[in-house]
C-alpha cells in the first residue's frame, strides 16, 4: 500500500501562555503527524491543551518552540498573510459554538470563505447554495444564525468549512453544544462529507463516542499525548506517540489491556 | 438668587442622597454597579469622555454668559462709582437747576441718599493745537466741585486727590483723552460745538480751555454721562458756570446724579426705595417747570399753537422769556393750520422761550438697570449658546443611550445569569443606576471642568469680535453657582437617560440573554402599541381642531403626531417595518411641508424652538426611514463598492454589522446627522453674507470711497468757517475728490400706514425689532446718486423697468413723495416697497405721507433717503443731527491720506471719516468671526459624534472579538479586519453626513425662500459646497483618527485568542 501524503507534521511543539507573571505550559513537546484523508480525534479532559494543539497545528496560534509543517511548508516561514491565505484556501474550521457571523444570513456565512479567496460573487453564491442543499439547509439559507437551531447552525458551520474544498478540516468540539441525537446526525454528515471530499479531519472532542468515529484517537493530558486508540482495537498508553508509526495489532491490543488495567 | 434656581441642584443632591441610601440597603447591588464602572478602566475613561461633552457645552455657555455679565457689572461699578440714580429730561435736553435745589432740599430724599450733584453735559469736538490730534466726540461736563465731593475726588496723574475746582478757562481731562490728544497739563484745547439744544444744527461755537489737571481714568473721571459705561469715555470737566456760559444755558443743567446710601455695590440695592421717593417728586416738578425749559431753534412747519406767550408783531415772531424779548424773526403763518413758515433762515442761536411742551423729567436707577441688563444679556447669551449647542447636547444624550445600550449588550449573558440566580428587574435597574451614578458624577464633574476651558476659549474668540467692534476686552470669569448648575444639568441629563435605558435593559428575557439569542421581532399581539397610538392620534386631533390657528407648534407637530399615532394603531396589521416606515416618511414629508408653508407666515417671538424641533424631526425621521429600509442600502453598497472581488467580503461584513444593530446604528447616524445638519444650515446662511470685498465696497459705498461725518453739522463744506479764528477752512481734498453732502435728520418713530399684500414685512427673519422704531433720514440731491453704483434689492411695482438713476431722481425731486429705504433699516422698521409712511419728528410733529419706492442694498447709511428739501421742510434744521459727506477720491489718489486730510482739515467740525473698504473689511471680518464662533460651537457637537463612533468602535472590537477570530480563521487578513471596522464606521459616518447634508440643504433652501430671499432680489441661495466638503473631510478625518487605533488593535488580535475570548 502506498503511503498517503503527510498533511500536517509537528515536531516537539511547545506552547506557553503568559498571564502576568504566571506561565502556563499548554503544550509540552508534542509530536503529531496526520496524513491525507485521515480523521484524527484528539481527546482529553478540559484544560489538557486540546484546543491549543488544534490552534497551533492550524496556524491560528503560534508555537513557542518546535516545528509545524502544513503540506510540507513550515508555518514559521510563512507570513501572517500567507498563513491566512493558506487557511482560506486549504483549511476549514468547525467550532463548538458555531461561530457564525450573526449579522450575515446562513448562505452569506457559507459563501464567505470563497469570497475571501476571490471567487466571483455569483459563483460563490451558487456553490454556497449547493453545499447548503448537501447539508440539508436549503430552506433556511436566508435566515440569520439567531433564527437557526443548534444543529442547523452547526451544519451551516460545516458547510462553510467545506465550501472551499479544503484539504484539512479542523473541528473543535464540533458537537459540544448539541444533544446526542443531533450530535450523531452531525457526525454522520461529517463522515459522509469526508467520504465525498476525501478531506483530512482533525477534531478535538471530549466525547468518546464522537472520537471513536475517527480513524485514530489521541489522548492528551497536561499538554502531552498519553495514549492512542484505533477504534475497535483498544487504547495504548504511550510516552510519546508518533502517529505515523506502524503499531502492529498485537502491540496495540497489549497496550490497550494495560490501559484498561490502569483504569 | 431665586429659589427656583436652586431646584436643579436640590434634585441632584436628593438623587445622590437617595442613591447612597439605596446603596446602603442594597450593598451587593451597589457594589456590582460600582465595580462595573471600574471594570474596564480604559473603556470607562472613553465613555466618560463621551458623556462629559454635553455638560461641557452647557457649562461653556454659562461661563461665557458669566464673563460678559461680570464685564458689564464691573464696568458699571467702575464707570458709575457712587452714582446710583440719574435724572434727565426725557428728550435729553437741559432743565432748570432749581430742580436740583428742590430735590436736594427734600428731606425724605436726603434720608435715603448720601449725595446729589448737578451736571451740564454737552458734546464737543476737541483739538490739541500743538499735536494736531483731535477727538470728534468728547463730553464736556460742567460740575459743581463742592457738590460733587459726595461722589469722591479726582485722582490726578501727579497723585493728588482733589475736588477738581478750577477757574473759568481751566479744565480737568481724563487720561484717555490726554493720551488720545497727546496733551499735557498746561496745553490748550480748542473746543468746537454747536449751540443746538439737541446737538443739532446751529452756529458753530468755539472755546479754548487750558488743561489744569489730568485725572487718572478711575472714579468719576471715567464717568460716561450717556450710558454709565466707561467704554471709550473722553471727558472734559469744567466748572458749572463755565459750561453754562459756553453752551448758553444759564441756570440750566442736563443731569442730576444721586448716590444712594451705601457704597459702590450696596448702594444699587437701595435704588427701588429711592426711585419710589423721587418719581412722585418729579411728576410735580415737571408741571411746575414746564414753562421754564429751553426751547431750541424754531423751525419751519412748527405749529403756532406750540408757542404760547409769544408776541406777534406784524411780520415777525417775538419770543420772550419772563417778559424779556429774546429774539424776533420774519415769519408767515397759515391761519387755518396755524403753521409757521419762516421767510428767512431762523437765527442759529439758542432761544429761551415759553412753550407748552411738556418735557418730562425721568429718574433712572442707572446702576441697578445696568446690572439687570448685564444679567439679561447673560441669560440671553447663555440661552442662545445653549440653544445653538442643543444639537450637540442632543447628540450627547444619544451617545449616553448608545454607551449604556452597548454596555448592556456586552453584559447581556451575565445580566441573564444574574436574573436567573434571583436578581429582580429592579435590582438590575438599580445596578445600572449605581453605575450611572458613578458615570453621571464623574462625567458631569469632568464636563464642568472641560466647559470652563471651552468657555475660556470662547471668550478668547468673542474678544476678537468685541475688540474689533468696541475695542473692549472681556475678562474670563465664572460664578461657582454656574458650575453647580452646569454640573446639575449634565448630571440630570446623564442620569435620566441612564434611568430610561436601564429600565429598557432590565426587561431582558433571561433565557435569550444567557444563550445570547437575538431579541425576536416585535410581537404583533402586544396591545400596548395600538393603545398608545390611539391616545396620540386623539390628542393630536384635538390639538389640530382646537388650536390650529392659535399655536404655531400645533401646526408644526400635531399632524406628525397624528401620522405616528395612526401608524402605531395599524402596527398590529401592517407590521413593524411598514409601520415605522410609513410613520417616519409621514413625519419627514409633513415637517418639510410645514417648514415650506408655515415658517414664512409665522411671526414668531421665539423662533428657536420651532427651528430646533423641525430640524430634529426631519433628521430623525429620515434616519428611521433609512434604518428600517436598510436592505436595499446594503445591496447597493455591496454591489457597487464590492465589485472589487477582494473587497467584497470586507464590505459585506462592514455594512452588515451596523445595519443589523438598527437601534445603535440609528443613534450613531442621528448623532452625526443632527450636527452636520446644523453646520450645513449655518454654513448656508453664513455663505449668504460672505462677499467679495471689492464688489461689496462698491455696493456699500455706491462708488464713494470715504464716508465723513461732521459732528457739528454744516450746510456747505466748501464754505465752512473755523470758529476759532473765523477763517474759511481750506482743504486740498477738494482738488483730489468729489464730495457730495447728505443732510441727516432723525425721526423718532416711523409709522407704516399700509403693507402691500404679498410683500410680507419686507422679508427678514421674524425677530422683533420693535425697539428700532426710529430711523435716520438722509436728505440727498441729484449729485448723491449721479453715476453711482448703489443697487436696489426691491423696487416698487410699476417701477421695475426704470433704471436706477430714474428711481433716485424720483426721490430727489423737491416735490417728491417717495423715499428709498436701506435694507437693514427696512427690516428693522418692518417696511416694504409700496408702503406709505409718515415720520414723527423730534418735536412730535408727523410728516407728510411718503411712499417707499425702493429698497437700496447697502448698510453704510442705515435709514430712509428723501430729497434734501423735504428733509429741511419736514425736520427743519434743528432736526439735523449731523452732516454726512460722501467722498469719491480721484483715481490714483491715496484714499487713506485723503481720509486723514479730511479729518485734520475739518477738525473744527468734528469730522470723522471712514474708508468704505475698511468698513466692509471690518464688518466682514467681524461677521466671519461670529460665524466661526458659532461653527466652533457646533464642531463640539461633531466631537460628540466622532467620540461616539470611537467609543462604538472600541466596544465593537471587544464585543466582536470571537467573530474577529472566525473571520481570521476563514481567511480574513489583518488588514481586511482593520478595513472592515474602518469601512463600517465610515459607513455610519457617511450615512450621518449624507442625511445631515441632504436635510440641511433641503431645510435651509426652504427657510431661505420663505424668510431670507425677501430681504432682497440680489440675495442668492448658494450651497456652500466648499464648506460642506470641509465639514465632511473633518468628520471623516476625525472619525478615522478616533477609530484607526481600535481597528488596528482588532486586526492584531490573534485568531486563537479571539476565539477563546469570553468577555
Amino acid at each position: 500500500m502506498s503511503e498517503k501524503e503527510i498533511m500536517v507534521n509537528a515536531k516537539n511543539i511547545h506552547k506557553t501562555y503568559k498571564t502576568g507573571t504566571v506561565e502556563v505550559k499548554a503544550l509540552r513537546g508534542v509530536d503529531f503527524t496526520v496524513r491525507k484523508g485521515d480523521m484524527i480525534a484528539i481527546m482529553g479532559p478540559s484544560g489538557c491543551g486540546k484546543t491549543t494543539m488544534l490552534n497551533c497545528l492550524s496556524g491560528l496560534d503560534e508555537v513557542t518552540s518546535g516545528v509545524v509543517e502544513i503540506e510540507r511548508t513550515d508555518l514559521a516561514s510563512m507570513s501572517d498573510n500567507n498563513k491566512t491565505e493558506h487557511r482560506a484556501q486549504r483549511m476549514g474550521f468547525i467550532f463548538q459554538f458555531y461561530n457564525l457571523l450573526p449579522v450575515l444570513t446562513a448562505v452569506e456565512n457559507v459563501e464567505m470563505p470563497l469570497l475571501v479567496s476571490g471567487t466571483p460573487a455569483k459563483e460563490a453564491r451558487k456553490a454556497a447554495i449547493e453545499i447548503m442543499r448537501t447539508v440539508g439547509l436549503e430552506k433556511v439559507m436566508n435566515s440569520k444564525p439567531g433564527a437557526l437551531s443548534g444543529g442547523e447552525r452547526q451544519r451551516t458551520t460545516i458547510a462553510r468549512a467545506l465550501i472551499a474544498k479544503p484539504a484539512i478540516i479542523w473541528g473543535d468540539e464540533l458537537t459540544g453544544d448539541l444533544d446526542d441525537e443531533t450530535a450523531n446526525g452531525i457526525m454522520d454528515l461529517v463522515a459522509r462529507l469526508r467520504d465525498e471530499t476525501q478531506a483530512t479531519f482533525v477534531i478535538v472532542t471530549h466525547n468518546l463516542e464522537i472520537g471513536r468515529r475517527a480513524d485514530k484517537i489521541l489522548y492528551m493530558r497536561s499538554g502531552k499525548f498519553v495514549a492512542v486508540e484505533i477504534p475497535g482495537q483498544g487504547k495504548v498508553p504511550i510516552e510519546q506517540v508518533h502517529v505515523e508509526e506502524e503499531h502492529d495489532e498485537a502491540e496495540m491490543a497489549e497496550a490497550n489491556k494495560e490501559a484498561v488495567k490502569e483504569e | 438668587m431665586e429659589i427656583s434656581e436652586l431646584i436643579l441642584p436640590i434634585i441632584v443632591l436628593g438623587l445622590i442622597i437617595l442613591m447612597l441610601a439605596m446603596g446602603f440597603n442594597q450593598r451587593v447591588i451597589a457594589k456590582l454597579g460600582l465595580r462595573n464602572f471600574t471594570r474596564h478602566k480604559s473603556h470607562t475613561v472613553i465613555s466618560v469622555a463621551g458623556l462629559l461633552i454635553g455638560t461641557s457645552i452647557i457649562c461653556a455657555s454659562m461661563v461665557v454668559g458669566d464673563s460678559i455679565e461680570y464685564f458689564i457689572v464691573e464696568e458699571t461699578y467702575e464707570g458709575l462709582q457712587l452714582i446710583d440714580v440719574t435724572i434727565e429730561a426725557d428728550n435729553g435736553g437741559t432743565f432748570d437747576e432749581s430742580i436740583f435745589t428742590t430735590l436736594n432740599s427734600n428731606s425724605a430724599l436726603a434720608e435715603l441718599t448720601d449725595g446729589m450733584a448737578p451736571l451740564l453735559v454737552h458734546g464737543v469736538s476737541v483739538r490739541q493745537h500743538d499735536s494736531g490730534q483731535f477727538e470728534p466726540s468728547v463730553n464736556v461736563i460742567g460740575f459743581d466741585a463742592v457738590q460733587d465731593e459726595d461722589f469722591g475726588l479726582f485722582t490726578m496723574t501727579d497723585g493728588n486727590e482733589l475736588n477738581g475746582a478750577v477757574s473759568d478757562n481751566d479744565t480737568i481731562i481724563n487720561w484717555a483723552l490726554a493720551e488720545s490728544l497727546d496733551a499735557s497739563v498746561g496745553d490748550d484745547l480748542y473746543l468746537t460745538y454747536t449751540n443746538g439744544g439737541m446737538m443739532g444744527y446751529g452756529d458753530i461755537q468755539s472755546r479754548i480751555l487750558t488743561i489744569r489737571y489730568i485725572a487718572e481714568d478711575e472714579g468719576k473721571a471715567r464717568y460716561n454721562p450717556g450710558t454709565g459705561m466707561n467704554i471709550d469715555t473722553y471727558n472734559i470737566y469744567v466748572e458749572m458756570d463755565t459750561a453754562q456760559e459756553m453752551f448758553q444755558a444759564d441756570g440750566m443743567i442736563s443731569q442730576i446724579k444721586i448716590s444712594n446710601n451705601g457704597g459702590v455695590q450696596s448702594g444699587a440695592d437701595n435704588s427701588d426705595e429711592v426711585m419710589e421717593t423721587i418719581e412722585p417728586l418729579l411728576e410735580d416738578l415737571t408741571f411746575s417747570i414746564q414753562n421754564e425749559m429751553v426751547f431750541p431753534i424754531p423751525m419751519n412747519g412748527m405749529n403756532f399753537s406750540m408757542l404760547s406767550n409769544t408776541d406777534l408783531v406784524s411780520d415777525s415772531l417775538v419770543l420772550t422769556s419772563n417778559g424779556t424779548v429774546l429774539s424776533s424773526m420774519t415769519y408767515m403763518i397759515d391761519d387755518e393750520s396755524g403753521t409757521i413758515t419762516f421767510l428767512a433762515p431762523p437765527p442759529m442761536t439758542l432761544i429761551m422761550a415759553e412753550y407748552d411742551f411738556t418735557y418730562i423729567l425721568e429718574a433712572e436707577a442707572i446702576k441697578q438697570d445696568n446690572i439687570q441688563m448685564a444679567r439679561d444679556i447673560n441669560d440671553m447669551l447663555s440661552t442662545f449658546l445653549t440653544i445653538f449647542g442643543s444639537f450637540a447636547i442632543l447628540a450627547g444624550v444619544i451617545l449616553i443611550i448608545n454607551i449604556f445600550t452597548m454596555l448592556a449588550e456586552e453584559r447581556k449573558s451575565e445580566l441573564g445569569m444574574a436574573r436567573a440566580v434571583g436578581m429582580k428587574r429592579r435590582h438590575l435597574m438599580q445596578s445600572f443606576l449605581f453605575e450611572g451614578l458613578a458615570y453621571g458624577t464623574v462625567a458631569s464633574a469632568m464636563g464642568t471642568l472641560a466647559g470652563v476651558g471651552i468657555g475660556a476659549f470662547l471668550i478668547y474668540m468673542i474678544n476678537n469680535i468685541a475688540n474689533m467692534l468696541a475695542g473692549v476686552v472681556i475678562p474670563f470669569h465664572f460664578e461657582t453657582f454656574s458650575l453647580i448648575m452646569a454640573f446639575s444639568t449634565g448630571f440630570i441629563i446623564t442620569f435620566a437617560t441612564i434611568l430610561l435605558t436601564s429600565w429598557k435593559i432590565s426587561k431582558l428575557n433571561i433565557i435569550r440573554a444567557i444563550r445570547g439569542i437575538d431579541e425576536p421581532v416585535s410581537d404583533r399581539k402586544d396591545w400596548r402599541v395600538p393603545v398608545v397610538g390611539i391616545i396620540i392620534t386623539v390628542i393630536s386631533s384635538i390639538l389640530i381642531f382646537q388650536y390650529w390657528d392659535q399655536e404655531f407648534m400645533v401646526k408644526l407637530l400635531a399632524p406628525s403626531g397624528m401620522v405616528v399615532g395612526l401608524a402605531m394603531v395599524l402596527w398590529r396589521w401592517i407590521g413593524e417595518r411598514v409601520s415605522v416606515t410609513s410613520a417616519s416618511l409621514g413625519v419627514f414629508l409633513y415637517t418639510y411641508f410645514a417648514i415650506k408653508t408655515y415658517f414664512g407666515d409665522a411671526n414668531l417671538e421665539n423662533p428657536q424652538l420651532p427651528f430646533i424641533l423641525s430640524g430634529v424631526l426631519i433628521v430623525l425621521s429620515l434616519v428611521l426611514l433609512i434604518m428600517y429600509n436598510s436592505r436595499p442600502v446594503i445591496m447597493l453598497i455591496v454591489s457597487s463598492i464590492g465589485r472589487a472581488k477582494k473587497l467584497r467580503p470586507t464590505v459585506m461584513v462592514a455594512v452588515s454589522y451596523p445595519l443589523s444593530k438598527k437601534f445603535r446604528t440609528g443613534m450613531s447616524v442621528a448623532m452625526f446627522a443632527l450636527v452636520v445638519y446644523m453646520i450645513v444650515m449655518l454654513s448656508v446662511f453664513s455663505n449668504i453674507f460672505v462677499m467679495d470685498i471689492d464688489e461689496e465696497s462698491l455696493k456699500q459705498g455706491g462708488g464713494y470711497q470715504i464716508i465723513a461725518t461732521a459732528q457739528n453739522p454744516v450746510m456747505d463744506l466748501t464754505n465752512a468757517i473755523d470758529p476759532i479764528d473765523n477763517s474759511n477752512i481750506t482743504s486740498t481734498v477738494f482738488d483730489h475728490a468729489t464730495i457730495s453732502q447728505v443732510s441727516q435728520a432723525y425721526a423718532s418713530e416711523v409709522n407704516v400706514t399700509d403693507v402691500v399684500e404679498g410683500n410680507g414685512n419686507g422679508g427678514g427673519l421674524p425677530f422683533d425689532f420693535g425697539m428700532f422704531s426710529g430711523s435716520i433720514i438722509y436728505g440727498i440731491d441729484e449729485q448723491f446718486h449721479d453715476g453711482r453704483t448703489f443697487e436696489f434689492s426691491k423696487v416698487m411695482e410699476g417701477y421695475e423697468d426704470q433704471d436706477v438713476g430714474a428711481i433716485w431722481s424720483a426721490v430727489t425731486d423737491p416735490n417728491s413723495n417717495f423715499v428709498i429705504y436701506n435694507s437693514m433699516m427696512a427690516m428693522m422698521n418692518e417696511v416694504a416697497v409700496g408702503n406709505h409712511l409718515t415720520f414723527t419728528t423730534f418735536t412730535g410733529e408727523v410728516t407728510e405721507e411718503y411712499q417707499v419706492i425702493a429698497i437700496v442694498d447697502q448698510s453704510t447709511m442705515n435709514g430712509a433717503f428723501m430729497s434734501r428739501e423735504n428733509v429741511i421742510n419736514e425736520f427743519g434744521m434743528m432736526g439735523m443731527v449731523n452732516s454726512v459727506f460722501l467722498v469719491d477720491v480721484d483715481d490714483g489718489q491715496d484714499i487713506e491720506a485723503i481720509a486723514m486730510t479730511l479729518e485734520k482739515d475739518f477738525a473744527a467740525l468734528g469730522m470723522n471719516s471712514v474708508i468704505v473698504e475698511d468698513m466692509v473689511e471690518n464688518s466682514m471680518a467681524m461677521m466671519n468671526s461670529m460665524f466661526v464662533l458659532f461653527e466652533l460651537y457646533l464642531y463640539m457637537g461633531m466631537v460628540v459624534g466622532v467620540a461616539g463612533l470611537g467609543i462604538i468602535t472600541i466596544r465593537s472590537v471587544v464585543e466582536r472579538t470571537p467573530e474577529i477570530g472566525i473571520l481570521r480563521s476563514i481567511g480574513f487578513k489583518r488588514k481586511s479586519i482593520r478595513n472592515a471596522f474602518l469601512i463600517e464606521i465610515l459607513f455610519v459616518a457617511t450615512m450621518g453626513v449624507i442625511i445631515g447634508i441632504v436635510t440641511g440643504i433641503m431645510v435651509s433652501y426652504e427657510i431661505f425662500n420663505v424668510m431670507i430671499s425677501g430681504m432682497g432680489d440680489n440675495i442668492e441661495y448658494v450651497i456652500p459646497w466648499g464648506k460642506i466638503a470641509l465639514v465632511t473631510a473633518i468628520a471623516y478625518g476625525a472619525t478615522i483618527l478616533c477609530t484607526i487605533i481600535p481597528a488596528r488593535n482588532a486586526s492584531k488580535t490573534s485568531p486563537s485568542e479571539a476565539l477563546r475570548y469570553v468577555g
